[in-house]
């Protein structure tokens, strides 16, 4: 054999790659905690214990059972929508094959927020449930306007995420041109914008159900195609991956979860972003594994964002947008520490 | 022949690079592709491998045209190995290697012990077992390319094109890999169809050379038929001396500096 | 992600070696032309507004100040119309510069995080210090931007691999937004009038005064100057850096002199007019489009172009929503967002 080469300090697979249900499952745990207390706290704290009864439907306490049924959409909300966007992220990560793309890149949530914006400054006082199928449309025909954009024979991952960003630059324009002609709902509609899961009902919980119900169990089926297509194009093909193909269905499944995401409840950053980054760090590449990860950790990210935002000064309420936003530049400095050189 | 392109017309975009271009891939040998930048040798490749669809003509494969079979058929018939590779993050080798399974599983399909045999055989040919559980971006150049190797044996098909394999790897990393394909022709019966930027290396190892230029055929057949001094100096525009290579005895194409061209054309009247 | 050893080298660049050649000729008309439509935009702005100035008076109005309506044209029109044609400038040099220095089509001060940047702590210091305006902004404007640019840089490096323009516009994006959001719930929750809201998200010349162009005045002046001096080496710099340091030049140098001039540039106009989105992006590549890539000639016509550019938007703006003041900034986003995804299309996709 050749003279092997075998360098100092051998990356084997870690621990986390090796077993992953056991950590999958703590983290799954520790999320329903996580629930259960966030739905103790609030403008009224009621303890765990009463709410655990509540939602079984075990007690007769009232103060628990109101906190439940206004608490309990949002807490459910959390959960989707955190997985929602965390999944569209990790597959956005796998298609354009780049960390950094995020829902956000390929003018979904640029273009939700046009949508939903519009429809806000055109009938003022509509009550957000009206917003989520404009926002939704909105999304879509944002994301198709950058993949018919960014399509040459082929909608290669570079076209996609440049193209992407100019679109969304496009629709924060308008959004920046409705705020100008309406300078009178300038703090509402940013509020909006900033996303939050603030006075959410169960009805908007049930418009982005069956979006993740559906979508993400095919995701996850498809995972190996997405570890394919990071093989790169001419590999992918030559392995018997229809690339066009697959990449179009792959990313209309993210951006419909996205869109669903920011339809419901406003444009809530860097979920998309950061959640499928730390499913990558501990539980490798491999889509199979990071892809519920990465909902794992939206969850969690949720839960925490809205939890903060309600608990750190009451009865304000920081919207969640604003603390993920806030919570996403740590966690850049840390990416820039770990990996700068 | 399984594998043959017919009359092709090859472009991108409107940039046309061959034309009227007809090859056919002998079964059982070892195949070269050879010409200068631009010759097209890498297109020609690629259309064979179905990464490029042809404008005019077809490739044929198994007598059916390529471009009408199913990708995933294709892969299980074809395998290619294309010049830029992405490694993944923080794979093991095995982990790539069963990459090459996909063409076979269906997307709920647990690996099947058909599986597991192929992916450990093609370890144990290209000599990668050992490195399993090591991260491919920890490899060095002719282990890796050993690797992504193994990636397209565990496909199990008869036919296998590489694009440049050996370019910018170290000599000894670039005899390891021509080495090892030659193994392959000749214990497992593949079909190997390459383009190498090296001249000197499409001799040594090849059964058929295929001379390319300016998008066209010039010639094709055996090194010793087809390495001749005017063949060269046409292609690729060196004058150079063949001579026969002092243990193989194929045929070495020596480039000759200014200087010596002069004492050549003097020598030999 | 890693790519492998086995990786076509220089023939396929994302940099394209430029055409460092210019015809004289075209310089001239191209600089003849902007020189009209700077007059005639100057002439323009001065004119309309709630009180119609006739073209007549205006030479006179400019240097007396007895009727009203002069000085409405002194105190107002004059220094929203200078500051229009010095912020345009500061920014349209910045993005040159920037493409330059970054070796990057796709570099803008905007999309690289900068603007976003300095706007981000020149509100968190308007917070906290409501008083606060002038030298100290300014300064603390360019360590906005100075951070902003550098994250950006390290982010769009990290993982290793070249910096493509993919890269850096993602690495951009993503700070850009953690920036703007973060800048957003600072204006919310500060209760500012709807106005300043949308001058710090949008940008704008409308509330312009004398005092802001004096304050941007130096720094302008140290920036162009400054990014004039350095035509020559980026001239060289666009070869390759390989190729500049085999003729004399000091690449690293030349970077740095080069970013800390988009840095003050950058920073000074938008701390006095927030971030009015483009300029920096879309001017550059539209001159190179007339000019050629030669910075002796490009840099000065971009100064003049992307006043220009960020006047005429000031006048567009005016007619948006009369009587009410639009910023700048909404106007040039909307014509500069199809430019830029024209641009994005073009891209020779390498990577």
């Amino acid at each position: 054999m050749s003279a092997a080469i075998v360098a100092q300090g051998v990356r084997r697979t870690s621990l986390a790659q090796r077993y992953p249900s056991i950590l999958m499952g703590s983290l799954c745990v520790l999320a329903v905690v996580l629930s259960f207390y966030s739905l103790s706290v609030g403008a009224t704290d009621v303890s765990m214990g009463d709410v655990f009864n509540a939602v079984v439907g075990n007690t007769s306490d009232q103060a628990a059972q109101i906190v439940v049924q206004f608490q309990l959409p949002r807490v459910l909300l959390a959960w989707l929508v955190g997985i929602a966007l965390a999944v569209s992220g990790a597959v956005m990560q796998g298609v354009i094959r780049n960390p950094l793309a995020a829902p956000d890149v390929v003018g979904v949530t640029k273009g939700a927020g046009f949508a939903g914006m519009l429809l806000l400054l055109a009938i003022p006082g509509l009550p957000v449930v009206a917003v989520v199928p404009a926002a939704f449309a909105g999304g879509l025909a944002a994301a198709a306007l950058v993949y018919l954009l960014a399509y040459r024979r082929g909608a290669t991952p570079v076209r996609i995420a440049l193209v992407g960003i100019a679109v969304s630059a496009a629709f924060e324009a308008g959004i920046r041109f409705l705020l100008v002609r309406n300078p009178l709902d300038v703090s509402a509609a940013l509020i909006w914008l900033t996303g939050s899961l603030f006075g959410r009902s169960m009805s908007s919980v049930l418009e982005i159900l069956p979006w993740v119900l559906v979508l993400v169990p095919l995701i996850v089926i498809w995972s190996r195609k997405l570890d394919v297509l990071g093989l790169g194009d001419d590999l992918a093909a030559g392995l018997g991956e229809p690339v066009e193909r697959t990449r179009r269905m792959l990313l209309l499944f993210a951006v419909a979860l996205a869109a669903s995401a920011v339809a419901v409840s406003g444009t809530i950053g860097f979920v998309g972003l950061i959640a499928p980054h730390m499913a990558r760090r501990v539980f490798g590449g491999k889509h199979l594994a990071s892809i519920p990860a990465a909902a794992l950790f939206g969850v969690l990210l949720m839960l925490f964002a809205d939890m903060l935002g309600r608990g750190l000064a009451p009865p304000l309420e920081i919207p969640a947008g604003l603390v993920t936003a806030v919570v996403g530049g740590p966690y850049f400095l840390y990416l820039l520490v770990k990996t700068g050189k | 022949m399984r594998l043959q392109a017919q009359g092709v017309q090859l472009a991108y975009d409107q940039r046309v690079i061959a034309q009227d271009l007809t090859l056919t891939i002998p079964d059982g040998k070892v195949s070269v592709l050879i010409g200068p930048n631009g010759s097209g040798k890498s297109t020609a490749l690629r259309a064979l491998a179905r990464l490029l669809p042809p404008q005019k003509g077809s490739v044929i494969l198994d007598g059916k045209s390529i471009q009408e079979t199913p990708t995933k058929e294709v892969a299980r018939l074809l395998a290619i190995l294309p010049q830029v590779l992405v490694t993944p993050e923080s794979i093991s080798v095995e982990d790539l290697v069963w990459f090459g399974r996909h063409p076979h599983r269906a997307s709920l399909k647990v690996p099947s012990p058909a599986d597991k045999e192929a992916v450990e055989w093609a370890m144990d040919v290209t000599s990668t077992a050992e490195l399993r559980h090591q991260h491919v971006d920890q490899l060095s150049g002719g282990q890796r390319q050993r690797v992504w190797i193994a990636l397209c044996l565990a496909q199990g098909t008869d036919l296998i094109l590489l694009d440049e394999p050996t370019t910018y790897l170290d000599v000894a990393y670039q005899l390891e890999v021509l080495d090892l394909l030659h193994q392959l022709n000749q214990e497992q019966g593949k079909t190997v169809a390459m383009v190498l930027h090296d001249f000197n290396m499409a001799a040594e190892y090849a059964d058929h050379v295929f001379v390319m230029k300016s998008g066209g055929l010039v010639t094709e057949g055996p090194p010793e038929d087809v390495f001749t001094c005017d063949i060269i100096r046409d292609v690729f525009g060196v004058e150079s001396k063949v001579v026969p290579h002092p243990v193989s005895g194929k045929p070495m194409c020596i480039p000759l500096r200014a200087g010596l061209r002069a004492q050549l054309a003097v020598a030999t009247g | 992600m890693s790519v492998d050893t086995v990786v076509k080298p220089a023939q396929d660049a994302v940099h394209k070696r430029p055409k460092i050649v210019t015809s004289r000729q075209r310089v001239t008309w191209v600089s003849l032309a902007l020189l009209v439509v700077v007059v005639a935009g100057v002439v323009w702005g001065l004119s309309i507004g709630s009180q119609q100035i006739s073209l007549a008076r205006l030479p006179g109005a400019i240097f007396r100040a007895d009727q009203p309506d002069e000085l409405i044209l002194q105190s107002i029109r004059l220094p929203r119309v200078v500051l229009a044609l010095l912020v345009g400038a500061a920014l349209a040099v910045a993005g040159a510069l920037m493409q330059a220095v970054a070796a990057n089509p796709l570099a803008a001060p905007e999309i690289m995080g900068v603007n976003a940047g300095a706007v981000f702590v020149v509100v968190m210091a308007i917070t906290i210090v409501p008083s606060l305006s002038g030298a100290p902004t300014i300064l603390l404007s360019f360590g906005g931007a100075a951070a902003a640019g550098v994250a950006v840089m390290l982010l769009a490096g990290s993982g290793g691999g070249r910096v493509s323009p993919v890269r850096l516009a993602l690495a951009g994006v993503t700070a850009s937004s953690l920036l703007i959001s973060l800048t957003q719930v600072l204006i919310i929750f500060d209760e500012n009038s709807a106005d300043s809201v949308l001058f710090w998200l949008v940008g704008g010349v409308n509330f312009a005064g004398w005092q802001d162009i004096r304050n941007l005045l130096p720094w302008l002046a140290v920036g162009l100057v400054g990014a004039f001096a350095m035509a020559r080496p980026l001239n060289l710099l666009a070869l390759g850096d390989d190729m500049a340091r085999g003729l004399g030049q000091n690449v690293e140098r030349t970077r740095m002199f080069g970013s800390a001039l988009v840095i003050v540039l950058c920073g000074a106009a938008v701390s006095v007019a927030g971030p009015v989105a483009f300029i920096g992006l879309i001017v550059p590549h539209i001159m190179r489009r007339l000019v050629g890539s030669s910075y002796t000639v490009l840099l000065p016509l971009c100064a003049v172009a992307g006043g220009v550019l960020v006047l005429y938007a000031d006048i567009v703006s005016r007619y948006i929503k009369p009587p009410f003041e639009v910023p700048a900034g909404v106007v040039t986003a909307l014509i500069g967002a199809p430019i830029f995804v024209y641009l994005a299309r073009r891209q020779k996709v390498t990577s």
